[in-house]
């Protein structure tokens, strides 16, 4: 059973590992492996010529972790893509509750009636479903609010984008500590091309901020996906960092100084204001040489992590955790 | 509960320039919970998210002729509307200080 005083909201988190971590506390289970690719760094422009106005830029935490949760964490994940939530998936919602299992829904934010955030459409949002009424589900949103909402079921079923039936399978599977060394690896260095990519966001920054950045709605940087993806970068940065700490636990050495991953989120964080504050300012060019000022030590402090992971790579397994 | 009602509770004398920073505040928040800050209240308690946020620094900056320092643009730094308004009066008065 969720009780009321279990809701709280996780607003360090991005909405779909929000989701997650809910579903985890509910059922008792550590999910910190999840976050251990949560250092990644990805930046992709969808079209050339537009430049910032559709850069990209996310941590590596999503859908591509879910075999790690189900395998090492106990949470095993089913997800029903649109096209197959027929008629038949509004009684296993409710089967899927009675039997103590939350579900989870993808929904684009327009949709949801709670939607507190200035922007009102057009973005993915995630929460979770843990009872139901007649004719309603009880929805948990430890994102936007951290409290229980009501939401016709028939609604949900009708504008979800997909449906994830969670089951706790912690009885069944490995130890999140017995989880292989290679599996560690692959999760912590999952983007080969970061000095690439950065180089190109700081490139992008400087070349074309100043041109394109001129917004004065709330709506319009709300939707901006400059701030929406830094913003992932702090959550995964302060995630990496708990995950960092799990590794501690495990006996693993790891020779990073304590905090000094979330040093670099809060410059991350400091990042984000400034950019922010570039769409306020008369004098643009003052802001834009600090958030490059920072972006270059920010890259300096992420390669010297990166390459002492990489150069102990073969050093962090010891003691008790024997070779996979 | 505003500024005003909040002086009724509580012995402290709030000067000019704290009660126009928690004013310059109010003004940036939504209608809807605007008539209910107390200075004790955390910025996320009162609808104010990363944008809002900056916005209402920029707002103070032109009202006050200063700029935050960088380090404070981190909505963390802010634990209560009561520890911003008080940053805003140290800077004003350094500013005054130094002039």
């Amino acid at each position: 059973m969720l009780l009321k005083s279990d809701l709280k909201k996780h607003s360090k988190l991005n909405c779909h590992d929000s989701m997650i971590q809910t579903i985890a506390d509910y059922f008792a289970l550590d999910v910190r492996l999840y976050f251990l690719d949560a250092f990644g760094f990805e930046y992709r422009r969808r079209n050339d010529n537009q430049a910032l106005e559709s850069a990209y830029i996310w941590h590596k935490s999503g859908e591509k972790g879910h075999s790690l949760l189900r395998d090492y964490c106990g949470l095993n994940i089913d997800i029903f893509k649109r096209s197959l939530l027929n008629s038949l998936i509004m009684q296993q919602i409710k089967d899927s509750i009675y039997n103590g299992n939350p579900v989870g829904v993808e929904m684009d934010l327009q949709y949801i009636p709670w939607n507190n955030l200035s922007l009102h459409e057009y973005r993915t949002h995630y929460f979770s479903i843990f009872g139901y009424t007649e004719n309603n589900a009880v929805c948990v949103d430890n994102y936007l609010t951290g409290q229980m909402h009501y939401y016709n079921i028939d609604s949900i079923v009708k504008h979800a984008n997909s449906l994830y039936f969670f089951k706790n399978e912690n009885q069944n599977v490995h130890k999140a500590s017995d989880a292989p060394f290679s599996l560690i690896l692959n999760q912590l260095y999952s983007d080969p091309k970061y000095h690439q990519m950065m180089q190109l966001f700081i490139n992008d920054i400087s070349q074309t901020t100043l041109h394109t950045y001129d917004k004065d709605s709330l709506v319009e940087l709300a939707n901006d996906e400059i701030i929406y993806g830094i913003t992932n970068i702090v959550w995964g940065r302060i995630h990496f960092q708990q995950s960092l700490d799990m590794l501690f636990e495990f006996g693993y050495r790891v020779p990073i100084s304590e905090g000094s991953v979330i040093d670099i989120s809060e410059t991350w964080d400091k990042i984000k204001g400034l950019y922010i504050k570039l769409a306020y300012v008369k004098d643009k060019t003052s802001i834009l040489n600090r958030v490059l000022a920072l972006l270059h030590i920010i890259h300096e402090q992420e390669s010297h992590i990166r390459n002492i992971l990489t150069n102990n790579s073969m050093n962090l397994k010891i003691d008790t955790i024997l070779n996979d | 509960m505003g500024i005003e009602q909040y002086l009724i509770s509580s012995p402290q004398k709030y000067s000019e320039i704290q009660q126009k920073a928690f004013e310059v505040i109010i003004a940036n928040l939504s209608e809807k919970v605007s008539d209910n800050v107390s200075l004790d209240m955390d910025f996320n308690s009162i609808g104010l998210n990363s944008i809002t946020f900056i916005k209402t620094i920029v707002a103070l900056e032109c009202e006050f002729d200063f700029e935050f320092d960088d380090e404070m643009l981190l909505i963390t730094k802010f634990p209560t509307v009561k520890s911003m308004v008080e940053y805003v009066e140290s800077k004003t008065t350094t500013n005054f200080e130094n002039a």
